[in-house]
């Protein structure tokens, strides 16, 4: 399957992504046999290693629409490429299930054998990216090379994605008042990129663009994050906004990819096993999960639950 | 039919209360190809219809000629194909244009049918100024409930103002649009949405038309006078009439206080009216007739509240489209209220009744606090382009569909009352439905290609070129559009060449954040049952919804979309104006359990057959399950079910709950 799947057969990926989206416990042992296919292919040919572009922002600013002509944009000008998009909408807390609805604004009547698009429901969990997010993006990033994702933003999340996505945009409309919110969430550090998009009005763009700049000036004294304005409607700073993501695609990363493990792992210890697993992560690894054995993310897990289960055993014991 | 005979005196010379002339008899038809609607035109002028309506199939509304291929299995279903000026020649074959009054329903192809219509009198010698008819032209429901849209609003509105500044000064008699609340009240609008919306859509063009400034302000009252409305009647005929007594008071209000219009007959609200489709029920059809009969009473008694023209739909609207004697019997129906009653012998005969009067208020104020809000929202553009109407008739709808799944509201016959006789009405060797004639398909595409080979490609060519200038620059284009007719350009060339001036339009599907109102424990079990499918592999299911083909009429789908997530799927809706590959390859890249597709339109099978063809290209036709829901006779499940259709839901399914009940189940025997 993930020999199919590195030649571009979609159903294949698309199983393998909900291999990776899977919450049974049972499946991570395929997971680690799917990695380890994924890694022993890349070492006899060609090795796909995407960077990540988290695009968020508040409903309505516009991200689908704007993600789909920028992947559109990007597999024009670099024909060889593959880019594929996960996107993020909430479930409902009552129900557990979700409206999925992004993918007819990304790419209407489009089948392009290069783009690879993915919904995802967050869960039920609080926070709009929930963990299977992260894990997807393990996945998919080993078969495209370029991998953007689109999230709600709800003040949480950005946080969250912020975590691993390589570079991190902000979607905001004129008008709207959005800025307030992000900046009462801590969120206004974080983008690389701000994006005003909608600016079809001239004045009403100008208008907001000033507005922001005080705002961020406000936040961040001193630093000049920059902000582009666009209309996903009339194609105005998409060409720009393209060239910057190709530009971005060829720096090196912030964070490795090992780093990004680190992190979630640290993140999933906390949410599995509490004060417990972090002590003991303390005390057996130096608080670093890249210490626990294995190469594979999985594996690390496998290991740290034997780990910790033996230290219980043992203190039971005494 | 001039405005000032129009019989508006209660009372004549001699003292003696005057009759009303009859409104107009039509009914809305026209299937499979130009010469069999021709003949069916022909018999139906003979059995007594006074105008005719013509149903256009769904790619010559969507803009796609027969040959395009997501037109191929919608040709001739809901309507007739119309290609060229040579399909216009067949269609009025024998029927003279300058004495009969035509309305078509057409929408984003409104313009080029008219400049059809104008050049077929045009080389058949008639004089274009006598032309009397409509075009249907209502692009703002299209965007909220019927889904025939092609371009974004301001390319759309700016369409419409033409047509009404070229037909002022070239076609005084003809309406160059209907604005529209029946589609609304099908989606599921309440009465003060209906008000609301359609005059805030009506005043939407008029303020436009005046900010353009191409008709001189002398001549401005006339375009408020041509403005003409196409409304609904529901089965509450007493709210309905009040309905009705609002409209004619409000627009009276509207165009004294907004427009400045002086002259009454300029203020008149004018109005021709199809009776609510949305409650005919396919469970015990027979029961329809007297809906029918009842819901015709609401735009009929009020004398100065009456339709001047009527669309009945027939007893078997819910089953399918239906025969030429389905309308003949709704025809009847005009026929006997209009000559054998004494309906039309009395002044209005609700004038001074306090009851109907504070309904009346009741309804004229809440209408313009609606109105309000659309204004304060920049108006109708914004309305529409932020999801704000749409979002509002889902609820409306919604709300609807909960009061019947709780038999809070009673359809008898379908929530109360199940029991009884069959029907013999459907006993007939066509099973009580109609269907379509596949020659004629052929003889449709044969004739399209007839057409391309006989004209000269130059001045086609030369025409298309115009017409792309004109909606570059800002200029008129139904002259432009005329000389594309006369030169033998087809619909589909029309339609995409201004498609790249303008873009083709997707809008909000006006279902995020949707609720269903349902609690039952049936609903509790079956999310118990999504819980334990979510332990047992790992996630939720997740289902494909969406529309194929060029039906639009996507309320069915919404609902189940919602009433899915609100089970506790993942659902990815994907919306209307799908192809087959699009939504296949949406399937697979999504890792769908299962695929929920909604046809309205008759072309199930075709589409059914082209989807199982491509899953089962890759394989994956055991893995991802196909259910059907919309328009589908009983007759056609056979069919479907040898294409491995492993569910088909009708209107008669309107239990929500039941039907994803049914979908889990299909997905669980799926996976074993």
């Amino acid at each position: 399957m993930v020999e199919n799947a590195l030649s571009g057969d979609k159903w294949a990926l698309a199983k393998l992504v909900s291999l990776f989206e899977d919450s049974r416990k049972e499946i991570r042992e395929t997971r680690i046999q799917v990695m380890r296919a994924i890694g022993s292919s890349e070492k006899r040919g060609k090795r796909r290693q995407a960077h990540l572009f988290g695009f968020t922002g508040a409903p309505g600013s516009g991200k689908s629409t704007l993600i789909g002509e920028i992947a559109r944009r990007l597999l024009e000008l670099q024909k060889e490429k593959r880019v594929a998009i996960l996107a993020v909408d909430p479930s409902s807390q009552a129900s557990g299930g979700s409206l999925l609805g992004d993918r007819t604004r990304i790419a209407p009547q489009t089948n392009n054998q290069r783009l690879f698009i993915r919904s995802q429901a967050a869960g039920q969990q609080p926070g709009a990216i929930s963990r299977h997010t992260f894990s997807a993006t393990r996945l998919l990033r080993h078969f495209c090379d370029y991998l953007l994702i689109e999230t709600v933003g709800s003040g949480q999340s950005e946080v969250e994605i912020g975590d691993f996505a390589d570079h991190l945009f902000l979607l905001l409309q004129p008008l709207a008042g959005d800025q307030l919110q992000f900046m009462k969430a801590g969120i206004m550090e974080m983008p690389d990129l701000f994006i005003l998009n909608k600016c079809d009005n001239e004045d009403i763009a100008r208008n907001s663009l000033y507005a922001l700049r005080e705002s961020l000036s406000f936040v961040q004294p001193g630093e000049d994050r920059p902000i582009l304005a666009a209309s996903a409607r009339s194609g105005q700073g998409l060409s720009d906004l393209t060239q910057t993501l190709l530009k971005m695609a060829l720096q090196p990363l912030k964070k490795s990819q090992a780093e990004k493990e680190a992190s979630y792992l640290h993140k999933w210890i906390k949410d599995q096993f509490g004060w417990l697993g972090i002590e003991h992560l303390q005390q057996q690894f130096q608080a670093d999960p890249l210490q626990i054995a294995g190469s594979i993310l999985e594996e690390r897990q496998t290991n740290f639950e034997n780990s910790l289960l033996e230290k219980l055993h043992g203190n039971g014991k005494t | 039919m001039k405005e000032e005979k129009r019989a508006h005196l209660l009372y004549n010379e001699a003292g003696g209360p005057t009759k009303d002339r009859p409104w107009i008899f039509r009914t809305y038809a026209g299937h499979s190809n130009a010469q069999a609607s021709n003949r069916l035109y022909r018999a139906n002028l003979e059995k007594g219809q006074t105008g005719l309506s013509i149903a256009f199939d769904l790619p010559t509304q969507c803009g796609y000629s027969s040959d395009h291929e997501l037109a191929r299995p919608e040709i001739g279903k809901v309507g007739v194909p119309i290609n060229s000026l040579d399909d216009f020649h067949v269609l009025f074959h024998k029927i003279p244009l300058t004495s009969m009054n035509t309305s078509m329903t057409i929408n984003a192809t409104s313009m080029w049918l008219l400049a059809l219509y104008i050049a077929l009198a045009r080389e058949r010698g008639e004089d274009i100024s006598l032309l009397q008819g409509t075009t249907q032209n209502d692009i703002i429901k299209e965007y909220l409930a019927r889904g025939t849209y092609i371009f974004p609003p301001a390319a759309s509105l700016r369409l419409v103002a033409e047509m009404y500044e070229y037909c002022l000064y070239n076609l005084p008699h003809w309406n160059p649009a209907n604005i529209c609340s029946y589609h609304l009240q099908e989606a599921g609008a309440t009465p003060v949405q209906e008000l609301a919306f359609a005059l805030a859509t009506a005043t939407g063009i008029l303020d436009l038309i005046r900010q353009r400034g191409k008709v001189k302000a002398a001549d401005f009252a006339r375009v408020v006078g041509r403005i003409s409305f196409f409304v609904n009647s529901g089965i509450r005929f007493i709210e309905e009439v009040c309905k009705m007594r609002a409209f004619v008071e409000l627009w009276e209000q509207i165009t004294s206080e907004r427009y400045g219009i002086t002259e009454a007959r300029y203020r008149r609200f004018r109005y021709g009216v199809q009776v609510n489709s949305l409650c005919l029920t396919e469970a015990q059809p027979e029961n329809n007739v007297w809906r029918i009969l009842l819901e015709t009473l609401g735009v009929t008694l009020s004398r100065k509240a009456r339709c001047r023209a009527l669309q009945l739909p027939a007893w078997n609207e819910a089953l399918s489209l239906p025969r030429p004697w389905d309308q003949q019997w709704s025809l009847r129906l005009q026929q006997i209220l209009a000559y054998e009653t004494d309906l039309l012998e009395y002044p209005d005969i609700f004038d001074g009744n306090r009851v109907i009067q504070s309904k009346v208020e009741q309804l004229k104020s809440e209408a313009l606090q609606e109105i309000e809000t659309i204004d304060n929202m920049n108006g109708i553009r914004e309305a529409i382009e932020s999801g704000y109407m749409k979002s509002s008739l889902v609820k409306s709808m919604s709300e609807r569909m909960s009061r019947i799944n709780s038999a809070e509201q009673i359809v008898v016959g379908m929530n109360r009352w199940q029991e009884g006789i069959s029907s013999p009405l459907l006993s007939g060797s066509d099973g009580g439905i109609f269907t379509a004639d596949k020659k004629a398909v052929e003889e449709t595409l044969a004739a399209l290609k007839k057409t391309l080979q006989k004209r000269d490609p130059k001045r086609a060519a030369q025409a298309l070129e115009r017409l792309s200038e004109a909606a570059r620059s800002g200029e008129n284009m139904v002259e432009p559009s005329i000389e594309c007719a006369l030169s033998r350009v087809t619909t589909g060339e029309w339609a995409e060449t201004l498609r790249q001036v303008f873009g083709e339009y997707r809008p909000l599907t006006g279902i995020e954040g949707q609720k269903l109102s349902l609690k039952s424990d049936r609903l509790k079990l079956l999310r118990e049952r999504t819980e334990i499918f979510a332990e047992k592999y790992g996630r939720r299911p997740r289902i494909i919804v969406g529309k194929p083909g060029l039906d639009g009429h996507s309320n069915g789908a919404e609902m189940i979309a919602v009433i899915a997530r609100h089970t506790g799927f993942d659902v990815i809706y994907s919306g209307i104006r799908l192809t087959p590959t699009e939504i296949v390859n949406s399937a697979l890249e999504e890792d769908a359990d299962i695929i929920g597709i909604s046809i309205l339109s008759g072309s199930h099978i075709e589409l059914v057959e082209q989807i199982v063809e491509k899953l089962r290209a890759v394989g994956a036709e055991k893995h991802i399950p196909l259910v059907v829901g919309g328009i589908i006779p009983r007759s056609d499940f056979e069919k479907l079910k040898e294409n491995d259709v492993r569910a088909v839901f009708t209107p008669s399914n309107y239990q929500l709950v039941e039907i994803m009940e049914k979908i889990l189940t299909v997905v669980e025997e799926s996976k074993t």
